[in-house]
Order: C-alpha cells, then structure tokens, then sequence
C-alpha cells in the first residue's frame, strides 16, 4: 500500500503543478485528470517442470513433476491522465495487486499426495502510456491506450524481491457525468480492459512471460 | 566412510558418529546433506581442514588394469573436481608417492589401494584424525577395495567400477562431507541395493559397473562443498531454507528435506538433525522453491547417522503445502513440514 500512496502522491503533485483546474472552461475536457479504483490481473500457465535423478545409463528419472502458473489478483490501480492534444494525452500509472503463485506438484515417485504449493506475491506496476480519446458519445468517451510499466514482485514475507517488466494494450470507456468545478472533484467513472504481456519478475519456470488480460474500474477526478 | 556397490557396509567412523550424537543434542543444526561435525566446547562444530592446500600422498603400488601413475592421475583429477567449484576455497596438492598404507594414524593423508576380502560390498573407505579440541581435520586416508576391478578409462570399461568416479566420492568424505540421500534405489534379490536413479556424487550407493557419471558435480555436492568452505562471495549471493518436520505435532529426527528449484532445477537436501526435527538447507540459489520431506528409506541408516540414532522413518513423503522463497544472504521465515504416519 505505501507503494500506491507514494504513487498517488506523485500523481497529484505532478497534476496540481502542471495545469491550474481554474483556468480550464468548463466546456472543455479537462486537461488533468486522477482516477483511482480497483483491478483484476488475470495469470496464466509459466509451463511445467520435472525434478529428475539420472540413471545408470544417463536417461533421467522423474522424481515428481510441477506445473507452474500464476493466479490473477485483485487490487488497485491510479492513472494520472495529462491531455498534450484534443484527443491524446500522457499517462502515468501505478497498481498494487496479489496474485498467487502456484506450483502444481504430481506424479511423485514415492506416492506423496498431490499438491498444489502456492505463494501469494505483490505485484508493483508503475508506468506510463498514451491515451487517444475516440469520439465521444453523450457524456461517454471511448479510448485506446497503450502503456509500458517497470513491475516488481515481493514475496510474502518480505525477503525476496524480483522486477520485470510489462507492457499493455487495450481501451476503455469514460463517463463523465458533471462538469465539475474546482480542484479534486469526482468528475467520472472509468472502465479498462486490456492485454498484458508480463515478463521477468518472481519466476517458477525458465519461461517467465505471460499473455494475461486485465481489467479495471475507477472513479475520476478533475484535478 | 565406505561406499557399497550393493549395500552400504555397516562401518561406523568415529567421526562420523561424533556428528550425529552431537548434533541430536545441540541447539543450533549442522548444516545442509551431511558434513561431518564434532563437538568442542559443548558446541558443533564442522569438521574440515582449516588450511589448504590438502597434502596428500598416494601408494605407490599397481593393481590389475591400474598402475600407480594412472591412479595418482585419477587422483588428481578428482581433487580438481572438488578445487574447480568456483564457490568454495578448496585446493590440493600431491606430496609424492609412498610406501605406506592408507588407513594408518601416521600424519599423513595417503591414498591407495587395498584389499578387503571381507568388505565384499564396499568400493572405497574414507577415514579420519581429527584434532577433538578444534574439530580440525589433521589427517585423512582413502582406500579402494582391489577386490573388485578398477577402471581408468577415459569413458569407462564395462564391468570394471570407475576409479575417478568412486574417488571423487571418497575425496569429498575427506574434505568433510557425509552422505547425501538423493537418490532412489531398489532392494536386489540377492541383497543389497541398485541404484535407479540420483542426482549427488555423495549419494551412499555407486551406479553400477562402467558408470561414469559420478565423475560430476551435482547441485547437492556444490553446495556442500560451499557451506563447508565458503568463498564471502558464496555467502552473499545464496541464502537459506530453515525450518522444522513435525509428526504428530512433534519434531522428529532424520527426515530428508530436498529443496527443488523450479527454475534452475536445482535440488539440494539436508535432514533434521535436532529433537525438535530443525533442518538447516544453505547454500541456495535465490529464487522459489518446492520443499519436499522424506524418510531415509533408500540406504542403509547406518550410512547416514549412528546405529544409536532414532531416525524417524514411519511417515509419509510429503509436500510443504507452500512455496518457499530464499533471499539473498539470509533465510526467509521458518517452515514447518507436517507429515503424517504411514
């Protein structure tokens, strides 16, 4: 959590410092606004894994197989939007989610039951992207966006970390239903999806990329 | 410490029983495999040279297939093995050859042949002097059973044992490591065991006739030979998986923990050498890892620890329900694997 405040921090900061909400009309769309809400990343298959002896004759024996994956996690997420043109604007962002990874063990030599083991890890995503703002209709904005993010995985117990990084690809929809005035002001709701490829970080698996959707809901301010 | 082509001799070192009587009753565990230990002082301590390089002699004396140059080559070889580990401060340097027997309490460490008719299932035996004020190895001698033929060919002969490979093994007793358990075997009908398959050169029972494999380090041996002779770069860069084997609530003594790296595919193991069944795993790559306890049930015990010792074999192999992580330097939380009885 101390994570996302300091990038909520930021976030405000870098919004506050650059445009005054005050000299905005209130017909224009806003050219600063915040959004913090929830999200779901979705996980996916790292492959599979044997722990092996070796034989006699060089050929490899299975002691027991493992099938890793990561699970999807739920947690927060904050945009910072900064509109550069009528329909593109700059974006920062930061997220905090939980998912768990999972080593699938079977097939054990000596009979143990089945397991699964599993490790529930924090995932930092920081970034930044572009948002191309797509025709509007009534109060509701579709957009595209792309984004590149820094990640970071620690473990539960605090004492392992490993970074990767991310890169994203999808849209969304805004619904701006007031014009608000002033600074820090709810001024909308926001949706997200979006493809994610997923690389480096906590690894189980000599293959460490993964392909997984994501998705997000959010309540935006005017800044 | 011997080695058996069919079963593990029954041969108790005095070093090597020290470790566990001493181990059983001590505070703090001996670490990761097996390396040997004696108490000074009240405490455990790792026995091991505490100064390079080992100065070793070998016999001057042939055997059918193997003449005293080809073996002391085979020697060397087999110290280099041990040296090259990148991780660990070992060397070795041959002093000449002798006259004398391995296994006398001479002062010098002389390596050689001998024959042992009523040792019919052991390949080599390691043994020790020890210094019992400091824990210091001051003295250690191998020999090979010339009752069984030698090999020293460079991809081995079929039905001859493999010289490098068994002395590989014996040279890694004499820097300070015991046993390792990873491996699987199966009883022989005509007694003793085969080995199926295993993954340490300090596994108790040799592969069969023409092997060669044990020529190479495994995962296991690197870092036993790590903890017992740590570089300071070694100690920075792995960590440790601590923790604890309860049956029944309670700790119990002897159980094999392997950590199993998912990624690198690594697998080093330890037992738990407390009452209270801590285990200690050093010597590991950063990373996540699968923990799996065992019961020592694919060697003889007696290779392992003490007759004396109350191994607890009556339970399950079993899975730490959950994935382990290992930090740079240092252990995560301690574990505690719950097994059940069979």
């Amino acid at each position: 959590m101390r994570g996302l405040a300091r990038v909520v921090a930021m976030a405000a900061g870098l919004g506050l410092a650059a445009v005054p909400a005050a000299a905005q009309s209130a017909s224009a769309p806003p050219r600063v606004l915040l959004d913090v809400g929830g999200t779901l990343l979705g996980g996916g298959s790292l492959g599979s894994t044997d722990a092996t002896y070796t034989t006699p004759t060089g050929a490899s024996f299975t002691l027991f197989s493992t099938a890793q994956s990561w699970g999807s996690g739920a947690g927060v997420t904050a945009h910072l939007l900064i509109r550069v043109k009528p329909r593109v604007a700059f974006e920062v962002s930061g997220s905090w989610t939980r998912p768990e990874l999972r080593a699938r063990i079977s097939g054990d030599f000596e009979g143990a039951a089945d397991t699964t083991a599993t490790e529930t890890v924090s995932q930092f995503l920081t970034g930044a992207g572009v948002v191309v703002s797509l025709t509007p209709r009534g109060k509701w904005t579709p957009f595209a966006r792309g984004a590149v993010s820094w990640m970071r995985h620690l473990s539960s117990d605090q004492t392992l970390y490993a970074d990767g990084v991310a890169a994203d690809l999808g849209g969304g929809v805004r619904y701006a239903w007031k014009n608000a005035r002033g600074h820090v002001k709810p001024y909308g709701l926001r949706a997200d999806v979006w493809m994610s490829v997923r690389s480096g970080g906590m690894a189980l698996a000599q293959r460490s990329r993964i392909i997984a959707p994501g998705f997000s809901a959010s309540l935006i301010f005017k800044l | 410490m011997s080695r058996s082509p069919l079963q593990v001799r029954r041969r108790a070192f005095a070093a090597f029983a020290m470790l566990i009587a001493t181990a059983a009753a001590a505070p703090a565990v001996v670490s990761a495999y097996l390396t040997l230990g004696t108490t000074v002082n009240g405490r455990t301590v790792m026995t091991r040279w505490t100064s390079m390089p080992v100065k070793y002699f070998v016999t001057n004396r042939s055997i059918p297939n193997v003449t005293a140059n080809q073996f002391q080559t085979v020697v060397a070889q087999s110290f280099s093995t041990w040296s090259a580990v990148p991780t660990a401060t070992v060397s070795a340097t041959f002093a000449g050859f002798v006259n004398a027997e391995p296994v006398r309490d001479d002062g010098a460490t002389v390596i050689g042949f001998q024959r042992h008719d009523e040792l019919e299932r052991t390949l080599g035996v390691t043994s020790f002097t020890l210094d019992r004020t400091t824990g210091e190895l001051v003295e250690a001698d191998i020999f090979l059973n010339s009752l069984f033929d030698w090999s020293t060919a460079a991809g081995g002969e079929t039905s001859k044992y493999d010289v490098q490979s068994i002395v590989t093994h014996e040279v890694g007793h004499l820097l300070g490591l015991g046993h390792s358990l990873l491996g699987e075997t199966e009883l022989r009908p005509t007694g003793g065991r085969r080995v199926l398959g295993k993954r340490a050169v300090m596994f108790p029972i040799a592969y069969a006739v023409g092997t060669v494999l044990d020529r190479t380090l495994q995962d296991d041996d690197v870092a036993g030979i790590s903890t017992t002779y740590p570089t300071s770069q070694f100690l920075h860069d792995t960590g440790s998986i601590a923790g604890k084997v309860t049956l029944d609530g309670a700790g119990i003594f002897g159980a094999h923990v392997v950590a199993f790296n998912t990624k690198t595919q690594a697998m080093v193991g330890a037992f738990s050498l407390t009452a209270d069944g801590q285990f200690v795993i050093d010597g590991l790559t950063p990373g996540v890892y699968v923990l799996r306890a065992e019961p020592l049930d694919d060697a003889d015990i007696a290779s392992f620890f003490d007759a004396n010792s109350k191994v607890e074999i009556g339970f399950k192999t079993t899975f730490h329900p959950k994935l382990v992580t290992v930090p740079r330097g240092g252990a995560g939380h301690a574990v505690e694997i719950k097994v059940t009885r069979k």
